[in-house]
């Protein structure tokens, strides 16, 4: 018998034995393979369950939900799948996408859920799911809440009592260890009474130890010194804002990016308007 | 002969000719371009798909492991049930069509891009607030001349040509210990149109003093911006500096650019 090019069909040629059963037997058994197709309304799919087994390989257009499915026998899957899920796939290969579900567990900010979507690139060193699209983990405070920080090195800001009492300081929660990008910023000043008045705004990270403390380097500040003849007392206001890429690590559980204060030139660090929102670059998964 | 209602397989009818050879022929010639859907497994037990060894074009396969489907184009697999992935963007596609481009390896950085012909000239447009191309200069550094420069960057090399959000800031700040002056005001600005159309100031306000005495001392201040711009081609932009007005030095410090693609092709 020959056989076709694509497919590799077989057919009977001039000078085969005539055999028709085994002959027609033999594309039968090609066919077993071939993929077949229908389609309707979801609700019309035909059933595969493991009581009542369906045919592997077959597929269904179900045309009021606009999606692909392909049954495995015993049930059926979503030929295009981007399950949400809480934790990543622990045997990913390359071409696996999912999204992840942001659980957020910090109190101070009000509780969302957010979901990222992350390719797996295993060239990648360390950080081998990349960030495909997803909105920030985002906190935005009106600017009456107001928040003081009375020291010269950097510690958590308060909430100034006679303004807002009781509402502690904003913070934004990380899942997973990886490359982080951060905006954050606030309006502030200090009404000092010296000729040297500021206040820095920066940010504490969570880390899989002690906390990695909060640093000039990570900051916005405003700052006003006069010397000389110039003696009189200068003070800003300003909304300071800046853009941070950070790796940050968090131990089993994940942290929270907290932000920490200090006054420049004594007196009081003041912010209004704090926010902050975070968004993966790529992360590890776990 | 007649056909089957669907695919137009033909078939005998008890009027045709005994000609069983090239009734059956004609049936499997006529299905050999029916997909084909081969028992699923693990992706390790896929069919062989080379160029040395050539699968099947048009025959699927369903990892059970990965819940992944794949298509043998011949010589290799292809991912049927996700997005292509790559550093090139198809150079034939379709409306609609989804992929994800490796904008920068070294920074891990995979933007989603969704073709739409109808764009006039960048067609491939950015998808689902995905991350964007980052670079920042730490430390200090300080100029004293009123025309742009360069200082240490920070710089990004834009892959593609299209249009981007290209946001910057930084610590901006003037330090005055004696003979001080009315005003002083550093700029910085990105250098793929370095004016002042396009810079973050330090308002030079700010240090103006009315009195008997001029500024002396130090202010300082973080500023940033936003601005849409078209890249024609790949191309690095560049923050750039500048003192505007009074007595430098100058200082910038904590310097960051951003490049978010719009649309790009």
């Amino acid at each position: 018998m020959a056989a076709t090019p694509r497919a590799a069909i077989p057919y009977p040629v001039v000078g085969d034995a005539p055999n028709l059963p085994l002959q027609m037997e033999a594309i039968a058994l090609n066919l077993e393979d071939q993929a077949k197709d229908d389609q309707g309304t979801f609700s019309a799919r035909p059933i595969s369950t493991p009581g009542t087994p369906g045919k592997a390989g077959r597929y269904y257009w179900a045309t009021d939900k606009r999606v692909l499915y392909r049954d495995l026998g015993t049930s059926w899957v979503t030929v295009y799948k981007n399950e949400n899920s809480t934790t990543l796939p622990t045997t990913p290969t390359d071409c696996t996408l999912a999204t992840l579900e942001i659980l957020d567990t910090d109190t101070s900010n009000p509780f969302e859920i957010t979901h990222w979507t992350f390719r797996y690139v295993s060239t990648e060193p360390t950080y081998k799911w990349l960030f495909v699209g997803g909105p920030p983990i985002a906190i935005t405070l009106p600017n009456q809440y107001l928040f003081i920080r009375n020291s010269t090195s950097y510690g958590n800001i308060d909430p100034s009592l006679n303004v807002n009492p009781g509402i502690p300081a904003p913070s934004c929660f990380i899942p997973f260890p990886g490359i982080y990008e951060i905006e954050y910023g606030a309006n502030m000043y200090n009404y000092g009474f010296g000729v040297d008045n500021g206040a820095a705004l920066s940010l504490q990270f969570p880390a899989s130890g002690p906390e990695d403390p909060a640093s000039d380097n990570d900051s916005v500040m405003i700052h006003s010194v006069g010397t000389g003849a110039d003696t009189d007392v200068h003070i800003m206001h300003h909304h300071c804002r800046r853009i941070l890429k950070k790796t940050i690590t968090p131990g089993g559980g994940g942290g929270s990016v907290r932000f920490q204060g200090k006054a420049l030139g004594g007196g009081t660090a003041t912010y209004r308007g704090l926010h902050m929102s975070i968004r993966p670059i790529q992360i590890a998964s776990s | 002969m007649p056909t089957s209602p669907k695919w137009e397989t033909p078939y005998p009818a008890l009027t045709d000719s005994a000609s069983m050879d090239d009734q059956i022929s004609a049936m499997a010639f006529s299905l050999d371009n029916i997909a084909k859907d081969v028992p699923q497994g693990t992706l390790a037990n896929r069919p062989v798909s080379t160029v040395g060894t050539p699968g099947k074009v048009g025959r699927y396969y369903y990892a059970t492991d990965y819940a992944v489907l794949f298509r043998d184009f011949g010589t290799g697999w292809r991912l049927a049930s996700s997005v292509e992935f790559g550093t090139t963007l198809p150079s034939n596609p379709e409306d609609d069509m989804l992929y994800d481009y490796l904008a920068s390896d070294a920074l891990g950085i995979v933007w989603r891009l969704k073709y739409n012909s109808l764009q006039p000239t960048y067609k491939w447009e950015f998808q689902g607030n995905g991350p964007s191309l980052f670079a920042e200069t730490t430390g200090t550094s300080g100029l004293d001349q009123y025309a742009y420069s360069s200082m240490s960057g920070p710089a990004i090399a834009i892959p593609l040509a299209g249009e981007y959000d290209l946001e910057f800031g930084g610590h901006l700040s003037i330090n005055r210990a004696g003979g001080g002056v009315a005003a002083m005001s550093p700029r910085l600005s990105i250098w793929l149109n370095a004016s002042d159309d396009d810079a973050v100031y330090h308002d030079q306000q700010v240090f103006y003093n009315p009195g008997p005495f001029h500024i002396q001392g130090r202010m300082e201040a973080f500023g940033s911006r936003l601005k849409r711009v078209i890249v024609p081609a790949p191309y690095t932009v560049e923050i750039k500096y500048r003192l505007f007005a009074g007595l430098g030095p100058a200082l910038f410090s904590e310097r960051w650019l951003k490049a978010t693609p719009v649309r790009v092709g």
